[in-house]
């Protein structure tokens, strides 16, 4: 019978004393959850790259002073948060939606080179995810960050008020327009 | 926390649809980015483990916006805050120990025992001026000071033996060994402790000061230390000095508590049973008319509560 898989703080008071693997691991678990938060709020690989290797290296540095006083990914996600307004302070470019032809959707592109798929449902998984990326980036920032935390990062409302440094009733506005707006954007596919 | 759903609408279909999106999205961070990561990581653990309190003082900043969380992490550091939480820790107490006494009581005004011709104190009046100990006098009756926590180290009054009727008390030491008891004697000669007005019989001494020892709740270190130097001197608990012959069981202090009453609010069950034994009267009410019992019973205290009753406490 397999052991449970440790939590995100054990793994984090593990690596606090020098094991490196637990890093590994808390990295391997919320790797992807980080990297679509940075990049479908920064629409560029490239400043989503800069600014997850300063999240992790953020998240290494201080271990050691982590206190499980709130969810692991909850702090995780604060610092991203803080991360990208510094980026955004620093006036780093935002790729417009524009931009982001088809040829330029790496999600919609990997669903057409996916083998899984046949003609049809290529083309409709194409269809989705581009639709999905273009209604995301179409939200306003604060809207697309809130889903986002809660989609990615599981937040709950509270939490994305934590982290966003708002009031609950402000998350949840936000999060709630978010969801409509996508839910508008999306109809033909929800 | 609060985990109300941000929205009444059915929701689970929008963020399934974006989760399947996002499952079949294999676009991540570039295989620098990752190693990068995984890299420093290594070297931070590899630092953690030679010197886990400061590896992270190692480290080299690799951007403006690390550099900034590094100085935060220097200052924040365990290597000034541990002295400095120590010292305002200490501080702290030592205030409190020295301010907060006085605050306790600040209304109650120095009490005056009136003892006869023999070294007794048959009754507490009102208070004497302050005057400072001196050396010629016995100490108080151990019901005063034991049960009102008066210091041991207060000259007690005696009108006619000059010498001291007390041991000379290896008690200042002993006292300065817990902050309390140090308390205490610094108080007891600042404030006057016992001074003999006269050696005419029925004089009236002022025993001062006393207020300053009224800590329902704290009798811990003074308290125990008293009992080890009583125990010492053959005596085998406090609460047994406390009805000695010459000092009535009834004494009250100015607010009308006799030394059932204190020990009662002081939760020191071993001090009522003693008291008791010895005839304490249960139902001796102090000034605002609560007796023991109505005290011990709003203290929550059920084993003195039942003593009290055993005793006759209505």
């Amino acid at each position: 019978m397999d052991a449970a898989p440790l939590s995100d703080e054990v793994l984090m008071r593990r690596y606090a004393v020098g094991d490196a693997k637990s890093f590994e691991a808390l990295y391997e678990r919320h790797e992807m959850r980080v990297w679509r938060y940075l990049e479908r709020n920064v629409h560029n690989s490239a400043i989503a790259d800069e600014l997850m290797q300063e999240v992790w290296f953020s998240v290494a540095r201080e271990a050691a002073r982590y206190q499980p006083s709130a969810r692991f990914s909850t702090w995780l996600f604060t610092i991203a948060h803080n991360r990208m307004v510094d980026a955004f302070r620093a006036n780093r470019s935002q790729v417009s939606l524009e931009a982001l032809g088809p040829d330029g959707d790496p999600a919609a592109a990997q669903c057409i080179s996916d083998p899984q798929y046949g003609p049809q449902a290529l083309a409709v998984a194409y269809q989705q995810a581009q639709a999905l990326n273009r209604a995301v980036a179409a939200l306003p920032k604060e809207q697309r960050e809130a889903f986002l935390l809660h989609v990615e990062g599981e937040l709950t409302v509270d939490e994305i008020a934590v982290v966003t440094d708002c009031s609950f009733e402000t998350a949840k506005s936000r999060l709630r327009y978010a969801r409509s707006k996508l839910r508008e954007l999306l109809k033909e596919y929800v | 926390m609060n985990d109300t759903p941000p929205t009444d609408d059915a929701a689970d279909d929008l963020e399934a649809l974006y989760r399947n999106s996002s499952a079949q999205d294999q676009s991540r961070p570039s295989a620098k980015t990752r190693q990068a990561i995984l890299e420093h990581s290594l070297r931070i653990a590899t630092n953690w483990a030679r010197t886990p309190s400061t590896g992270w003082r190692n480290q080299s900043e690799s951007s403006p916006a690390l550099g900034r969380i590094a100085t935060v992490t220097r200052l924040s550091g365990p290597k000034w805050r541990r002295p400095v939480l120590f010292g305002s820790g200490a501080a702290a107490a030592l205030a409190g120990l020295l301010i907060g006494p006085q605050y306790l009581r600040p209304a109650a005004p120095p009490v005056t025992l009136q003892i006869s011709a023999k070294p007794a104190v048959s009754e507490l009046k009102r208070p004497e001026p302050i005057r400072p100990p001196e050396p010629a006098v016995a100490a108080p009756t151990e019901s005063a000071r034991t049960v009102m926590n008066l210091p041991a180290t207060a000259p007690a009054p005696h009108l006619h033996a000059p010498a001291r009727l007390a041991a000379p008390r290896a008690d200042a030491a002993q006292s300065a060994t817990t902050g309390q008891a140090a308390s205490g004697a610094g108080n007891s000669g600042r404030m006057g402790g016992v001074s003999a007005a006269s050696a005419d019989a029925g004089e009236q001494v002022s025993v001062t000061g006393m207020r300053k020892r009224f800590t329902p709740g704290a009798p811990t270190a003074d308290a125990a230390a008293r009992t080890t130097r009583d125990a010492g001197a053959g005596e085998s608990s406090a609460a047994e000095k406390v009805p000695d012959a010459a000092s009535p069981i009834e004494t009250k202090d100015t607010n009308g508590r006799t030394a059932l009453m204190l020990a009662v609010l002081q939760g020191r069950l071993d001090a009522v049973m003693d008291l008791l034994r010895r005839g304490a009267d249960p139902n001796a009410a102090d000034n605002s008319g609560i007796t023991p019992l109505q005290a011990a019973r709003a203290k929550n205290s059920p084993e003195i509560t039942d003593a009290l009753v055993r005793a006759g406490a209505r």
